[in-house]
């Protein structure tokens, strides 16, 4: 490593339980945080599903006091945000437990801020909150977020996404049970799985990177390219969805200090609500990840070349920069065994897009600055222009 | 794989000259007076200094308690705890080695919560502790982001932990061992190896503790062997700074197996030797790594790989027991003894000391190789003639 390491820092949430049937130790836990009327936030899908009532019956087995608010939103929006808001300071509560996707657990997070905090989730997003929230359990329900380990919530608005970020966020548990994932369909199977991937990846190169992150970021990594097809594959593969979820939640690790970089900013470009083409997070960072690998390949090559090993390809006899070209190659190979498209032409984006598109990078400045190769305008047109085509340059 | 619990210090900050940030954070963390606890090498040093300058900078007030003991017993722990009550401190800052470091944790826990720490080591304690920053001063325990601390008495070590015990913040600042001495650095650099790769093949290892443990193995062999050789090499120090952190958040989850546990059982209080934590740990643990290589072979195998050997062409049986070699090789290089006979260890010792291991009951759990006395015994035999059954 070298000499110049810059001072970093590092947190998470503040205890992390994971394991199949991890749920039946909700009830201890909650004892421990000191909360006895709970708000379980969630959404109606979850909110009718088993893995509620297997959340319930804990509550309702320790003596536990609670209530049910079933209507986050799957693109969470700051009203979707205030109402949580405003179902939680009715209720009186003293604890909050978030049960499903990234957009829950963003609910979730807000709901135990207005316990403790005065105002209202804009107030916030303009000038953040003072006090630490109340006791906060978040059982991620899809791998792929990493959202129950990061100390972030992202809302749409009508101008663009808002993100509230504050080292005082973290949540007291993240009580990640991957029985909770077992019934995921494969398509969101592939989608969350390679957010996953990209989680684990672009915090391994962003300028942001520290060596407690790049330890989390290698074994996600590793443990994506060794599962996830399988898990695409069989859903039954318990074994394989098991370890998909380990993934996500080292990812959430990696990425919730180091911050992804230029791959999520690309596809916020040109996906909603940048532009009105609504796609699954997971997969709108997907299709245009080719592309921001190979663009960012020569900025740090040691590192390309490492992901295209655990990608599973054979560099040790490349030259260094053909193996760090190699990676953008392998992950094309994933999303094709994924049945993912590798072009954006398959979403609706036209030609005549690609100009604002490339522009539109430029809103997610954070990623920008944290990516390992500067961001020109004219080098996204064309990387917008090879993603449109679905070809690399590296494969003409 | 069972459902496993994972916790660390609130915040970490790692690197050369990350001290200046401490006024900032322990402006966040409180409003009041500050109690610096250390001892007294320390505040004889650089570091205390550079604490004192940062803090009068930023126009915090604070008062320093440096009477803390090289192996901390309850009483001097008491003593801090009562220097703290009679004053009105808002928030504690430990700056030392391990023992400093213990005994901060153990001041905080008396911010909040009434009761003496004999009291909290029988009964535990209910309160989340007061503002604490933990600022170590060497390379090794890593107690600056574990839940534990440990405390002697005549008879025997107490260690009290909680869930409730990691600290606010750990700030680890490398430039702080600059002038550590070279037997302590390799002493304390070792122990962090010794946390790492036991952390590694414990049973309570997890994927978790496994990033964390790889990590801190890869640096350790080349940068301790620089530490040692040159104190003034900053780029060693800061790594071997960053290993024993990394170690110490996978230990602080995994636990340590029979390493540590055999390291106990021939020193005191058990014995009447007394040898610095990472020493005696080190001389055994050769022996160690041969007895339990082939519980987990993959994983020896892997440690070997790290240590330097190359296991190219070899069988994974002939890999995994090369660790204990490369240790050996490494334990060379630092001039450690090579047998615990020279440390003083009379052969008729062995039967209690085989016996002592047991009384580290958790680690004896953890360990991934089933341990019986008769095996302990063979194990200390080897450790007294200072060769391998392999070699
Ligand atoms: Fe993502
Ligand atoms: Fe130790």
């Amino acid at each position: 490593m070298d000499t110049n390491m810059k001072t970093f820092s590092f947190s998470t949430a503040r205890k992390i339980i994971f394991g199949l049937g991890a749920v039946k130790q909700l009830s201890e836990e909650l004892q421990n945080l000191g909360a006895k009327n709970i708000a379980i936030i969630t959404d109606t899908v979850i909110g009718q599903s088993e893995i509620l009532d297997k959340v319930v019956t804990q509550l309702r087995e320790g003596g536990f006091k609670y209530t049910v608010w079933d209507k986050a939103e799957t693109e969470p929006s700051v009203a979707g945000g205030e109402a949580a808001i405003e179902f939680t300071r009715k209720g009186n509560f003293d604890g909050v437990i978030g049960v499903g996707g990234g957009s829950v657990l963003d609910n979730a997070k807000v709901s135990a801020l207005s316990i403790t905090n005065a105002g209202t989730l804009s107030d916030w997003l303009k000038k953040t909150f003072q006090n630490p929230p109340a006791p906060l359990v978040l059982m991620p329900t899809t791998a792929g977020t990493g959202s129950e380990v990061s100390n972030a919530v992202a809302f749409s608005t009508p101008q663009g996404k808002a993100v509230l970020f504050s080292s005082l966020m973290y949540p007291s548990l993240a009580l990640v049970d991957p029985e909770f994932t077992m019934t995921t369909p494969a398509t969101v199977t592939a989608n969350a799985g390679v957010d996953t991937f990209c989680n684990g990846m672009e915090a391994f190169v962003s300028l942001n990177a520290t060596p407690i992150t790049d330890a989390f970021a290698l074994q996600t990594m590793q443990l994506v390219a060794d599962n996830l097809r399988e898990a695409y594959a069989c859903g039954d593969n318990i074994e394989a969805r098991k370890n998909m979820s380990l993934a996500a939640l080292l990812g959430g690790l990696a990425f919730g200090t180091a911050g992804t970089v230029l791959g999520h900013a690309c596809a916020y470009a040109y996906s909603y609500p940048a532009t009105s083409i609504h796609l699954p997070h997971g997969y709108a960072v997907a299709i245009t990840t080719p592309y921001t690998m190979e663009y960012n390949a020569i900025a740090n090559q040691t590192k390309y070349a490492t992901i295209a090993k655990i990608l599973g390809e054979p560099v040790e006899e490349m030259s260094l920069r053909d193996a760090a070209f190699q990676s953008a190659l392998s992950f094309k190979k994933l999303l094709y065994d994924l049945d993912i498209p590798a072009s954006i032409r398959t979403t609706g984006v036209t030609k005549d897009m690609i100009s604002t598109i490339a522009q539109n990078v430029f809103q997610s400045p954070a990623h920008v600055a944290r990516n390992p190769r500067k961001v020109t305008e004219k080098g996204m047109v064309r990387l917008f222009e090879n993603a449109y085509e679905g070809k690399l340059d590296c494969e003409q | 794989m069972k459902a496993f619990p994972f916790a660390t210090a609130k915040k970490i900050i790692f690197g050369r000259g990350s001290v200046q940030q401490l006024s900032d954070e322990l402006k966040i963390l409180c409003s009041g007076k500050i109690a610096i606890i250390t001892d007294e090498i320390i505040s004889k040093a650089g570091p205390l200094d550079t604490v004192k300058n940062v803090l009068h900078g930023a126009g915090l007030e604070y008062d320093i308690w440096d009477k803390s003991k090289s192996e901390p017993s309850i009483e001097s722990a008491e003593a801090a705890i009562q220097f703290v009550r009679d004053g009105n401190y808002s928030a504690i800052v430990g700056l030392g080695g391990g023992s400093v470091i213990d005994t901060a944790k153990a001041v905080a826990v008396a911010l909040t919560n009434p009761g003496s720490l004999s009291d909290w080591v029988k009964q535990g304690f209910t309160n989340p502790l007061g503002p604490l920053v933990l600022m170590p001063t060497t390379a090794g325990t890593g107690s600056e982001v574990s839940n534990a601390g440990v405390f002697a008495t005549a008879e025997s070590k107490y260690a009290l932990y909680s869930p409730l015990m990691y600290p606010d913040i750990a700030l680890v600042d490398p430039d702080f061992t600059r002038l550590i001495p070279a037997h302590i650095t390799a002493n304390t650099g070792i122990d962090a190896l010794c946390h790492a790769l036991e952390a590694y093949v414990s049973l309570k290892s997890t994927t978790i503790t496994d990033a964390l443990a790889l990590q801190a193995m890869k640096l350790i062999p080349d940068n301790l062997r620089a530490a040692y050789a040159c104190g003034d090499n900053m780029e060693a120090r800061t790594n071997m700074s960053l290993a024993a952190l990394l170690a110490g958040m996978a230990f602080g989850n995994a636990g340590t197996v029979i390493g540590h546990a055999c390291g106990y059982a021939y020193v005191s209080p058990s014995t009447k030797f007394h040898f610095p934590h990472g020493y005696s740990i080190a001389i055994t643990m050769p022996y160690v790594l041969e007895y339990n290589a082939i519980a987990n072979m993959e994983k020896h195998a892997t440690i070997a790989a790290l240590l330097g050997e190359s296991i190219e062409g070899l069988s994974l049986r002939d890999a995994a027991i090369s660790s204990a070699i490369a240790f050996k090789k490494l334990l060379a290089d630092l001039d450690f003894p090579s047998s615990i006979k020279e440390v003083g260890v009379t052969k008729d010792m062995l039967p209690d000391i085989a016996k002592n291991v047991f009384k580290s009951t958790t680690h004896v759990a953890r360990n991934p190789r089933k341990i019986t006395e008769e095996a302990m015994v063979k194990l200390f035999e080897k450790a007294y003639e200072g060769k391998l059954d392999c070699e």
